[in-house]
């Protein structure tokens, strides 16, 4: 590397970090996403629901993806009187047939999708021992593959407009791996991986106006995780729903890579990598997340 | 209201000390880390004795460690691979250096059925495996939207699940034994992202993830006594990466080999390989995400990515 390119590499490093601390202290501008298609995974509960509502409020309209058709439906149902436009879909974003089948019906019955929400997960919550092999490997369709399916039935649509935004909900636990959350944690980090890949793809075709936001939240009290008690409350409290997706949704609309819900888990970002285990590991012991899963329940299965 | 406030102003010293308390903690371990690193002062563990499974072992860097830990006294080693030919040609190697034992089996990682079948199989002819090197990878790559799905399962399934078969098989009778290492080889692909390989990375993520998850899970437990090390190489001249014409920093597998018995014996949890690639993974988790951008472009990163991705 040569003496050019290390002054070019620093003064873009300075940009970027200029660029950076303007955003903290300068409120960025929300953009529209009055007329644009958002499609949803896992739109039935949860989270999920909470998306298709605050689109659809600021004028999109959404389509919504989950295994549950009743409860997706009732999303539907929820989002109309609400006034917005809503379509139902039955898909299990694990099988990819489904998902390119489901992607051309969306297309030719609602329009070109322009906003992609990856949301849908799942967690069995079990120790590595105790996890079914069929979990595990449901755990990462869900979690990760799905994400290939997805972005690779709705990105072209997005370069050919330049005109899109990819989603994906992971989680803190794509970060920190957790007692009790091998599958999970491990199916997380991948879908952050693929998401930072996903960047430099998008980055790469020199297409303008497609943007992705990943959003890293910490635990959110819908139901997914009852029963996961973490201590420190004063200072990591389980999230609410609604305060979650506004946190989201506003990174969404200023376009944010990266959204750490609560913000303080950017901190601890910057620690990881600094640290060693050992220290980390006082650090998960005092929010108890050692022990946190004992009294994991998770969602109860109405099927 | 009295009431109030000196509840208010007592849960406020709690936790104030309760943080004090894991801030002394921190820099009491970190620094900890550090001196032991430093005098290499480590408790150290033998090698010599155990019963070592490498799978991927028939080239690259999984030959490389059955020739390692052969040279450290293990005492059986156990070859997993899918070409019998190379994995025939490994054994002899690795039983020419010593006194070392060697057993190959032909098995696809990839198979979940295969994986316990084989391992069955090893447990009843062999015994008891004590360090499991998960080591098998493969790479598709190309841009994301030219991959086949199958390539995508194909890797994810290879480079992770394959972990959670093997290590689901052998955990409990470590447990047992009260003795035991799991050694997970990822990438530094597992710590920052480049273009043009998705499967790899996603992949590579998800294995870092499962052996930290593992880590704690252990740790959780009490079980000191089964160890668990990530190791992440930086790129390293195998068949893998052949057509990633990078000139920077490049590790031959014995480097890799060489590192990972000598973190195995340390019991260390992350070994990342060159050292220097530690530093891009603090830059890249605190820098905004521009900058990794910048710093592929220029130090030409993002070129060799674009010429390995038009190979594939």
């Amino acid at each position: 590397m040569g003496f050019v390119e290390l002054s070019l590499l620093i003064w873009r490093v300075i940009c970027a970090w200029v660029s950076a601390l303007a955003h903290v202290f300068l409120p960025a501008r929300r953009k529209s996403v009055e007329g644009d298609i958002c499609v949803i995974t896992g739109a039935g509960m949860g989270i999920g629901r909470l998306f298709a509502l605050e689109f659809a409020k600021l004028g999109a309209t959404v389509v919504l993806w989950d295994v549950d058709n009743p409860a997706n439906e009732e999303t539907a149902r929820l989002v109309e009187a609400a006034h917005g436009k809503a379509k139902a879909y039955v898909c299990d974003v694990s099988n990819k047939s489904d998902v390119y089948r489901i992607a051309e019906q969306v297309r030719r019955e609602v329009g070109d999708v322009s906003i992609l929400v990856n949301n849908a997960g799942v967690v069995c919550g079990k120790t590595l021992l105790e996890l079914p092999d069929e979990g595990i490997e449901k755990t990462f369709a869900v979690n990760t593959l799905a994400h290939f399916w997805t972005v690779k039935a709705f990105l072209p649509g997005m370069l050919a407009n330049s005109h899109g935004h990819i989603i994906s909900i992971a989680s803190i636990a794509g970060h920190y791996g957790g007692v009790g959350l091998c599958d999970y944690s491990a199916s997380k980090f991948g879908a952050v991986g693929f998401e930072e890949c996903l960047r430099y793809e998008i980055r790469r075709t020199e297409k303008q106006g497609i943007y992705t936001t990943a959003a890293y939240p910490w635990i959110i009290s819908t139901g997914m995780f009852e029963g996961f008690s973490p201590k420190e409350g004063w200072l990591l409290p389980p999230l609410e729903p609604q305060h979650a997706v506004d946190c989201i949704m506003h990174g969404i609309l200023t376009n944010r890579e990266v959204v750490f819900v609560p913000g303080i888990l950017n901190f601890f970002t910057f620690l990881k990598p600094v640290l060693p285990m050992d220290a980390m590991w006082a650090v998960v012991k005092f929010f108890g997340i050692d022990t946190a899963m004992d009294t994991f329940k998770g969602r109860n299965k109405q099927d | 209201m009295a009431h109030f406030l000196t509840r208010v102003l007592k849960e406020l010293c709690e936790s104030f000390l309760r943080v004090l308390l894991l801030l002394i903690v921190v820099v009491f371990r970190s620094c900890q880390v550090f001196c032991l690193r430093v005098l290499r002062a480590e408790r150290r563990k033998d090698v010599s004795g155990e019963t070592v499974l490498i799978t991927g072992a028939s080239r690259g860097i999984g030959r490389c460690l059955a020739l390692e830990f052969a040279k450290h006294g293990a005492c059986t080693i156990i070859l997993w691979g899918r070409d019998e030919e190379k994995l025939s040609s490994v054994k002899k190697e690795v039983e020419e250096i010593g006194k070392t034992v060697c057993h190959f089996y032909r098995c696809d990682v990839g198979d979940r059925e295969q994986v316990y079948r084989t391992m069955q199989k090893v447990q009843e002819n062999v015994g008891k495996i004590t360090i499991l090197v998960n080591n098998a990878g493969v790479v598709h790559g190309g841009a994301l939207l030219e991959t086949k799905d199958d390539n995508i399962e194909d890797t994810l399934r290879v480079n992770t699940l394959s972990h959670f078969w093997t290590t689901k098989s052998v955990l409990p009778s470590m447990l047992s034994n009260g003795r035991g290492h799991v050694v997970g080889i990822a990438s530094t692909l597992g710590l920052f992202a480049l273009p043009g390989v998705s499967d790899y990375v996603t992949s590579k993520f998800s294995v870092v993830g499962f052996y930290e998850s593992l880590a704690a899970e252990l740790r959780a437990q009490g079980r000191r006594d089964v160890g668990v090390t990530c190791v992440c190489p930086g790129h390293t001249t195998t068949d893998m990466f052949k057509d990633l014409t990078t000139q920077s920093f490049s590790l031959t597998p014995q480097q890799v080999a060489e590192q990972t018995v000598d973190a195995v014996k340390n019991n260390q949890r992350r070994v990342i390989l060159p050292r220097i690639m530690h530093f891009t993974w603090i830059l890249n988790s605190w820098l905004p995400g521009s900058w990794m951008r910048t710093v592929l472009y220029v130090t030409g990163a993002m070129k060799d990515m674009e010429n390995f991705c038009a190979k594939r």
